[in-house]
């Protein structure tokens, strides 16, 4: 039980980074981005090519990378941002200025989550890689948690980005005029803030969330070229659940639907193995997902932390 | 001399037009009201003047030079201030960051700007750390007039200031605007449908039907048996 906890807080951790990212998207761009699942997959598989090129620089001790890793997520940060603002360049920054529906601006974004993931396929090939094979050793931790060196980096890690997140919505210029357009646009024109240069901020942010998040994902589980687009739906749960636009509500709906998935699944999985039946429950997760979110949007339309928005 | 002039001026919404022809000037010190009944198109000249809304035709000059199609950012960078009549705070940030995100533009130090305008609004300075979307009524229109101030506008456009305020509110609000002209020595457009709002202004427009009808001294205005029979309910 307190194993499954701890890795459902893991994968929660995870899927926040991601809904975070895909909520500030959802909010300021005013569309579900259906690519952000494949921006995701992208950020996995740019830092493993750049493990590919850098020098091998050893493993840091119990964990199952080193500074070479570091580096890769680093530029595979950059190269991810530059992509999707190149994207952003491409097609959505003109649909915009050609003043097109939300529902038009979603389905663009599924056309452009099939191109980058054929070109995922197109340069690395459908086959399932792994950044390390390295089997690694749970540690037993105080109250009977066990847990891998790297899930507590994942954990850490994603703590601390969530957090600087949040300082940084908070107390900068450029994260009060983000929270200012996600409020009111034309208010805050009238303002003085420069829409276009918080939208550029926006694909920065979730950027670096969907390349930190799809690494993550990477270390903990695998590299596929369809990851992101499966992580699709615990994403976007995610955010209905806590509400689109509401930061908090992100990271209680990522947690939640991290650990509900593990739990569940999990107990089943036990129940079954104890009962001798012999079934994988574990490919059923993204129907706990789905359970969950159509029953807080029967309960709570806006989510759980949503506004309705004038 | 003229802060605004607006030279038959003619805009609307997509293919269609909402104002026509529309001619008004301002000068600085001055308070001027706009008046007209509902869908006149009052709201539509504000939200033109502030860059909200591109002229089909016509010319603004905005302290001399032409600002037609000019961005909103670009309106308030050269001293033009709009309050909308409604969603004219930003419900989920405090009122010190509304205060802070109205001077935008501006690099320096906020504090003592923010000092002045609560000395305004006195009622904010206790209220800095509420989120703007709890505050009453009352308050939330004395924000987004305190937000309009931040930039210290030479042209401050408010739109219907003292519309769903309680009537003593409305009295407050009236003084307030008294005030800022008084303070700031700028000059106040002031969109309104109350007697009391327009025996505030110097001159006054009526516009009807997106289009000036009358134009002259508050008091010609208001002896006027036809607008006061027409707008103010005799």
């Amino acid at each position: 039980m307190v194993d499954l906890l701890i890795s459902g807080i893991i994968y929660g951790s995870i899927i926040t980074l991601g809904a975070i990212g895909l909520t500030l998207m959802s909010d300021i761009l005013n569309f579900f981005n259906f690519a952000y699942g494949d921006f995701f997959t992208l950020g996995a598989f740019c830092t493993l090519a750049f493990i590919g090129f850098l020098p091998d620089l050893g493993t840091f001790s119990h964990l199952s990378f080193g500074w070479s890793m570091v580096i890769a997520i680093i530029l595979s940060i950059g190269v991810t941002v530059l992509i999707m603002l190149f994207f952003d360049y491409l097609f959505f920054k003109r649909l915009r200025d050609l003043g097109v529906t939300s529902l038009f601006m979603s389905l663009a974004s599924l056309g452009v989550s099939f191109v980058i993931r054929a070109i995922i396929n197109i340069i690395w090939g459908p086959k399932v890689r792994y950044y390390s094979t390295t089997i690694q050793i749970s540690k037993t931790l105080p109250f009977g948690i066990r847990m891998k060196p790297d899930e507590m980096v994942i954990l850490l890690c994603a703590f601390i980005l969530v957090f600087s997140i949040f300082y940084y919505l908070r107390q900068t210029k450029m994260g009060k005029a983000m929270r200012a357009v996600s409020d009111n646009k034309i208010l805050a024109q009238a303002s003085g803030i420069d829409n276009k240069h918080v939208i550029m901020w926006t694909w920065i942010i979730s950027g670096v969330l969907a390349a930190v998040a799809g690494t993550f994902y990477g270390i903990q589980v695998q590299l596929s070229p369809t990851m992101g687009w499966n992580f699709l739906i615990p994403l976007f749960v995610a955010v209905i659940m806590g509400g689109v636009g509401s930061f908090w509500g992100a990271l209680l709906g990522g947690m939640t639907i991290g650990i509900a998935e593990e739990l569940i699944t999990g107990l089943i999985q036990n129940t079954f193995t104890l009962m001798e039946i012999q079934a994988n429950i574990s490919v059923y997760k993204p129907a706990v997902a789905f359970v969950f979110v159509i029953i807080i949007l029967l309960l709570k339309p806006y989510g759980i932390l949503g506004k309705k928005k004038g | 001399m003229n802060i605004l002039k607006v030279k038959r001026l003619t805009a609307g919404y997509g293919a269609q037009d909402v104002i026509f022809d529309v001619s008004v000037h301002i000068d600085l010190g001055e308070i001027i009201s706009v008046i007209g009944p509902n869908g006149a198109g009052k709201s539509t000249l504000l939200k033109v003047l502030a860059g909200i809304i591109k002229p089909k035709s016509g010319d603004i000059l905005f302290k001399g030079t032409s600002v037609l199609g000019k961005s909103p950012q670009y309106m308030t960078s050269r001293g033009l201030s709009w309050v909308p009549q409604e969603d004219n705070i930003f419900p989920s940030l405090t009122v010190l960051e509304n205060l802070e995100v109205g001077a935008y533009l501006l690099k320096e130090d906020l504090s003592g700007r923010i000092d002045e305008v609560c000395q305004i609004f006195p009622q904010l300075k206790e209220r800095m750390k509420q989120t703007a979307g709890s505050l009453s009524g009352g308050q939330r229109q004395m924000l987004a007039v305190a937000r309009g101030l931040m930039m210290h506008p030479d042209l401050l456009l408010l739109d219907e200031p003292t519309s769903g305020l309680a009537p003593t509110l409305v009295h407050m609000m009236l003084e307030k605007i008294e005030e800022i002209a008084l303070r700031l020595g700028n000059a106040v457009l002031l969109v309104t449908q109350t007697l009391d709002a327009v025996r505030l202004s110097n001159r006054g427009y009526l516009i009807s039907a997106g289009a000036i009808k009358y134009e002259d001294t508050t008091e010609a205005l208001l002896t006027n048996r036809e607008v006061r029979d027409l707008y103010f309910g005799g």
